[in-house]
């Protein structure tokens, strides 16, 4: 008994396994495919294209590890048929050059000055801090308990001319604005 | 304290190690990837290689993928952390030392509420069986966090933080039985109010096996547990929340007892069946102010009764917490807060084991206030405070605390600390009065508590660093010089002439031994930790650690008029595990544990393995086997005490299967 059990159970280790799938993954892998899907069900204002094959900016502020696995994680990837690229940017003014934008931010008093200051150009601001969309940010992500939940601040986005589907939003807490009739 | 302050809300540095894995979470539907784990949970990853303690956080994952059955067992995932089980039902968990039944420098708090023995200086582990499906995370920090927790925050801390109620939605039915655990079976259903609020309530039954005890030429019966509770969680607008929780349980090992007074002829251990009821209702209401400050209050009343063999007790706890954080502009965030505790006690003894004064209640007052001050922004940052703490009999006491923190670069940090700490006498410590013989010997000693007992004192001075290597090393090490006076010891009054005349004339003497602040010492020591990513599929990790102890008496004692009751830690241990995911299905997960000899040479060193190896079925089942304890039948972890000796803990072969709905 004792032998087929450790056989079985532990003699694993000489075998060559398979790929491992998705079950799990760490935080930055879940920030970078979070991005991603959230930019699936997002629309912009026509006129933050110049044409049909303008490529999405992902920028990435204050979080530079994140870049690296937003890279890999998009690599070859499309949006709505356009081309991903991830910039990182120094700071706001870059950030408005942006179509996403991730912001390592996490003071409440820093949330607060730079929204203050935001002029709300077509740019989809994400963070991950507890005040984020209250302060004015559009989405923001938590990886708290395990999963990825998500809050929505839909007067942020309607500032700033952006729409979410209903696909993303039924998934959505909602931190500010109304839920209007779905798309 | 209660609400956890944020910087030490931390997964490890090494939560981003793993990092250097690619998975493709962009073929996945939205619902499905908001579905995937997250296996670290880190709040924000700027602030885990910034907390300037030696913190180890146990997630989730990590303690499915473990196989433990309690809350103990647990807690051999992390580094540093001794835990030996004594009968099945009793364990001696401990931090930098001081492993016992009770192991009293250590202090254990369940979501912010304190579950240490105010009557017997410790965590009653049995007690502790929280449904493991339940828990977030456990944060356990090596090294003293009393400027934070207060009292009895000396050798370490553990803390237990359970998931808030949107996380558990849906049911969860878990069960599973074999070779030396007959049944573990939880079930757990939770659902939302609206938009705002979260319910759950779970209900668990186990009957787990306990250890063979050699002078009693048997094994201890499987001992039963029950407990079932509910919790709430609500938002009040946008600013404001609530948790209210409460949990009843109920458990009865069959306890071994060394016989106070053995006599020839008769067994020397006695098997007693034991019980205990308790049950806890707590809440706690947190508000964040318009400019992100956050301030908590929480309230709790525990309520025990135990019947432990040679006496009865019950304790109730009233405890009320208020915290508040106050971000500075100029780069201080500032944190302080209050505290009262009441603890009530009543107890009936024996003539072997009983409490003079019987009954007594304790009070603590408590304050402090600590600053985070970033001397350079995300570079360096200084970290003091202190905590003053009243106590009955015990007076007052500071506990202070600075800590330094450098982070040259965002993948490698350096800190340094240095704190003061106290562990407060227990009611046990005051006013205990046991008697004790051993067979063929012709006194007795009397022993008995002291009332004039201050304090054991803490010094500690703390070094340790983060770094990563490459995309796939992590690694984590800490040194600590814990300096340690006025530990309990007891002063004997040794036999006088007329004693010994008394014994050769053959009559039975009593010799009385009275609770003295006895000892200065200190235990020293390095903690290592490493993880490695070797393939996506595996993780492997590693730690080891080092302590060495020294005792000296303090004038007035000496080896002939007085002892210690003595507890085991060992110099040396270490573990490496390996955690395989396996296709798309199969988890594997094995761990080596080598734990050197106990303090003292009081029990040789040993090696164990437990091995697990799970299958999904569809999304929401999991078969699982379990092994533990592998290399041997049976294998003893412990050395006894006074009145509790260690058994032999069985090797376990289990199988189980949880369901979500």
């Amino acid at each position: 008994m004792r032998t087929t059990f450790l056989v079985t159970v532990c003699g694993l280790a000489l075998l060559p396994c398979s790929e491992a799938q998705i079950r799990s993954a760490t935080a930055d892998q879940m920030r970078a495919g979070f991005l991603y899907q959230l930019a699936q069900y997002a629309d912009w204002p026509p006129d933050s294209f110049s044409s049909g094959k303008t490529p999405l900016r992902f920028c990435v502020l204050g979080q530079d590890d994140l870049v690296e696995i937003l890279e890999s994680t998009v690599r070859g990837k499309t949006i709505q048929g356009r081309p991903i690229v991830i910039a990182r940017a120094k700071d706001m003014t870059q950030v408005a050059e942006c179509h996403l934008a991730f912001l390592g931010l996490n003071r409440p008093k820093q949330l607060q000055e730079t929204f203050a200051r935001w002029s709300y150009p077509p740019v989809l601001l994400v963070g991950e801090a507890e005040e984020f969309a209250r302060s004015g940010g559009m989405v923001n992500l938590s990886l708290s308990g395990g999963k990825v939940t998500f809050e929505v601040n839909l007067a942020a986005a309607e500032r700033a001319r952006l729409e979410f589907r209903s696909q993303l939003l039924r998934f959505a807490r909602i931190a500010g604005g109304e839920r209007r009739g779905a798309r | 304290m209660s609400r956890i302050r944020a910087h030490y809300l931390t997964g490890l540095v090494l939560a981003a190690v793993s990092s250097a894995q690619q998975k493709d979470l962009t073929s996945l539907s939205l619902e499905d990837f908001l579905n995937v784990e997250v296996t670290s949970v880190d709040k924000s990853p700027q602030k885990l290689s910034r907390t300037p303690a030696a913190v180890y956080v146990i997630t989730q994952e990590d303690i499915r993928r473990s196989g433990a059955n309690n809350l103990p067992e647990v807690l051999r995932l992390a580094p540093g952390v001794s835990v030996s089980s004594i009968s099945g039902s009793a364990w001696a968990v401990s931090i930098r030392g001081f492993g016992n039944i009770y192991s009293n420098k250590l202090l254990v708090l369940v979501d912010g509420r304190t579950v240490y023995s105010a009557l017997l200086s410790g965590t009653l582990w049995g007690e502790e069986m929280v449904m493991l499906e339940d828990i977030e995370r456990i944060e356990v920090i090596r090294g003293p966090g009393a400027t934070m927790w207060g009292a009895n925050a000396v050798s370490g801390v553990i803390n237990i933080i359970t998931k808030n109620t949107k996380d558990t939605h849906g049911g969860l039915a878990a069960v599973s039985g074999g070779t030396y655990h007959p049944i573990k079976g939880r079930i757990r259903y939770g659902g939302s109010m609206g938009q705002t609020g979260g319910w759950r309530t779970w209900l668990q039954y186990t009957r787990q096996g306990q250890a063979y005890m050699p002078e009693a030429g048997r094994a201890l019966e499987p001992w039963p547990t029950i407990r079932g509770g509910a919790r709430l969680d609500r938002d009040l607008g946008d600013r404001d929340s609530v948790v209210v929780e409460g949990e009843v349980e109920h458990y009865s090992p069959e306890s071994p007892l060394i016989s106070p007074h053995p006599q020839p002829g008769q067994p020397l251990v006695n098997i007693l069946k034991a019980g205990t009821s308790s049950g806890f209702l707590m809440g706690r209401w947190r508000h964040v102010t318009r400019r992100g400050d956050e301030s908590t209050i929480q309230a709790s009343f525990d309520d025990e009764a135990m019947d432990v063999l040679i006496f009865k007790a019950r304790v109730r706890t009233l405890d009320l917490d208020w915290n508040r954080k106050y971000g500075l502009s100029s780069g201080h965030t500032l944190a302080f807060g209050a505290g009262a505790r009441a603890n009530v006690i009543s107890t009936s003894g024996t003539p072997e084991f009983r409490f003079d004064p019987a009954n007594r209640t304790y009070g603590i007052l408590s304050g402090f206030i600590q600053d985070e001050w970033q001397l350079s922004p995300d570079k360096l940052t200084l970290t003091f405070g202190a905590k003053l703490e009243r106590y009955t009999l015990a007076g007052a006491a500071l506990q202070p605390t600075a800590r330094l923190m450098w982070t040259p670069t965002p993948k490698a940090g350096l800190w340094a600390s240095v704190s003061r700490a106290v562990r407060t006498p227990a009611h046990t410590d005051y006013a205990a009065r046991i008697s004790v013989s051993a067979a063929g010997m012709p006194f007795a000693l009397e022993i008995s508590g002291n009332e004039a007992l201050r304090p054991e004192v803490l010094k500690a001075f703390e070094a340790g660093t983060r770094f990563q290597l490459g995309r796939a090393w992590a690694f984590d090490i800490a040194a600590f010089r814990h300096r340690y006076t006025e530990l309990d010891a007891y002063r004997v009054t040794p036999p006088s002439a007329a004693d010994f005349a008394a014994i050769a004339m053959g009559r039975f003497v009593t010799l009385p031994a009275i609770a003295v602040n006895g000892i200065d010492g200190w235990n020293q020591g390095v903690e290592a930790e490493a993880i490695f990513q070797a393939r996506r599929w595996w993780q492997l990790s590693g730690s080891y650690s080092y302590m060495h102890e020294n005792r000296s008496l303090r004038p007035g004692l000496s080896p002939a008029n007085s002892f210690v009751l003595p507890t085991y830690s060992p110099g040396h241990q270490g573990q490496i595990r390996s955690s395989w995911n396996l296709g798309r299905f199969w988890n594997a997960d094995t761990t080596v544990y080598r734990i050197g000899q106990l303090t003292g040479g009081a029990l040789p060193d040993y090696t164990r393995l437990d091995c697990r190896l799970a299958r999904r079925l569809g999304e929401s089942a999991e078969f699982s086997i379990n092994g533990q304890n592998l290399l041997r039948p049976q294998q003893r972890e412990f050395a006894g005490n006074l009145m509790y000796p260690a058994g032999y803990v069985r090797r376990s072969i289990e199988a189980g299967v949880r369901w979500t709905f």
